[in-house]
């Protein structure tokens, strides 16, 4: 009798152990940012831009306001296009400052399974990219190297200026 | 639960102490049919308000100790945690023995048994919502209200039981039983996993064991007599 009664204990003990796979690890990679990288349009080097303000279309938070040669922005991940404003020389103190040129993702999400603790992840078909036409851009030429964003291991598009 | 688990320990105590007391006499043994039903899926029901399930068990007495033991159910579920939402509604059969390993004294029939089952499931998962896995909160669109059906998907697993039925009227079981689970083979579906398999229970990523338990009563058709086999 007591045998039996330790192994149902056991098999009790068994019934209400934790779940490991109910939390999702920082580890697992998340959905992939569009890298973007600046280069200069003569050398073919990665060139900084000075003062670089990046900010979503219909998106009150400026994303990143910094000098840099290369960020990864987020698409929009239930929607076709997604539209930043990328303006040079911008000064925080004055809105209407810098150079604005307006850039158009054209892409379709691809809702991928992860887990049960982490959900979905998107990766992204990009379609094409689109700088909007003005009185004066400083972005010259932009390039599409990978049209499949899956990762975040290589700068997807080449920004020329 | 555990109040349930030593109640039946005392229970089949309680019922031998008795029958020492009775003369020594030629006893006979009842062979028949068992039919019930798996009362944890209505406890279940009135503890968890998105889960419904009805399960009929039931076992056939083949020889003295070995019983060939069937379960035959249907579940539906709601699952929903952080980041998924999905409703996945199915019905399973199980079919194995199970052997008794307790000698009742003179004419009781008690049963202490270990056993195993075959299960095999059909089912489908509809998935209503998810959430993006993004770190980067700059858009806060991540809540992705896609409804998707995944379609006839199967299951089939193998469980170890360990468990009792304590005779507590004439012809009337009640029974306990914990089965530890091991998934077999599963068709998945595309871009999806089967977190839950009707029948199986809650599936695991990362290992395919599961755990259960069946709270029974069971009604007793007697179809013969046999004299019984001394102790």
């Amino acid at each position: 009798m007591y045998k039996i009664k330790s192994i149902f204990l056991t098999i009790l003990i068994f019934l209400f152990a934790c779940e490991p796979d109910d939390i999702c690890l920082s580890e697992i990679d998340d959905t992939p940012k569009l890298l973007i990288g600046f280069y200069d349009k003569n050398s073919g080097n990665l060139k900084e831009v000075e003062n670089l303000k990046i900010q979503g279309l219909d998106n009150d938070q400026i994303y990143i306001f910094e000098t840099i040669d290369s960020i990864g922005i987020p698409l929009i991940n239930n929607k076709n296009l997604t539209t930043f404003n990328l303006t040079k020389n911008f000064e925080e103190d004055n809105v209407d400052s810098g150079n604005n040129d307006k850039m158009f993702v054209n892409y379709n999400p691809n809702w991928i399974y992860i887990s049960r603790a982490c959900g979905y992840i998107t990766n992204y078909d990009i379609d094409n990219l689109i700088i909007e036409n003005d009185i004066e851009n400083w972005i010259i030429d932009s390039e599409i190297i990978t049209y499949s964003i899956k990762d975040e291991e290589n700068i997807h598009v080449k920004i020329y200026h | 639960m555990l109040k349930y688990i030593i109640s039946f320990f005392i229970l089949i105590n309680v019922v031998s102490v008795f029958s020492q007391k009775e003369k020594d006499t030629i006893t006979t043994s009842t062979y028949g049919m068992k039919i019930g039903i798996d009362l944890s899926k209505q406890i279940r029901m009135l503890t968890e308000s998105d889960y419904k399930g009805l399960v009929v068990v039931g076992d056939y007495r083949l020889l003295d100790k070995l019983f060939l033991a069937f379960e035959i159910g249907t579940e539906e579920k709601l699952i929903e945690n952080e980041v998924l939402n999905f409703n996945t509604k199915g019905s399973f059969l199980k079919v194995g023995a199970n052997y008794n390993v307790f000698n009742n004294f003179k004419d009781l029939e008690n049963e202490i048994y270990v056993g195993f089952r075959m299960g095999s499931s059909k089912f489908e998962h509809q998935l209503n919502s998810f959430t993006i896995y993004n770190k980067d909160q700059y858009w806060s669109q991540n809540e992705i209200n896609s409804t998707e059906l995944f379609k006839s998907l199967t299951g089939t697993w193998f469980e170890l039981i360990f468990g009792f039925n304590a005779e507590v009227f004439r012809n009337t079981y009640m029974g306990l039983s914990l089965r530890l689970k091991r998934l077999l083979s599963q068709k998945e579906p595309n871009n999806f996993r089967n977190l839950y398999i009707p029948g199986f229970n809650k599936v695991l990523e990362n290992n395919k064991v599961g755990v259960g338990l069946t709270y029974t009563i069971q009604f007793q058709i007697p179809i013969y007599k046999k004299k019984k086999k001394s102790n």
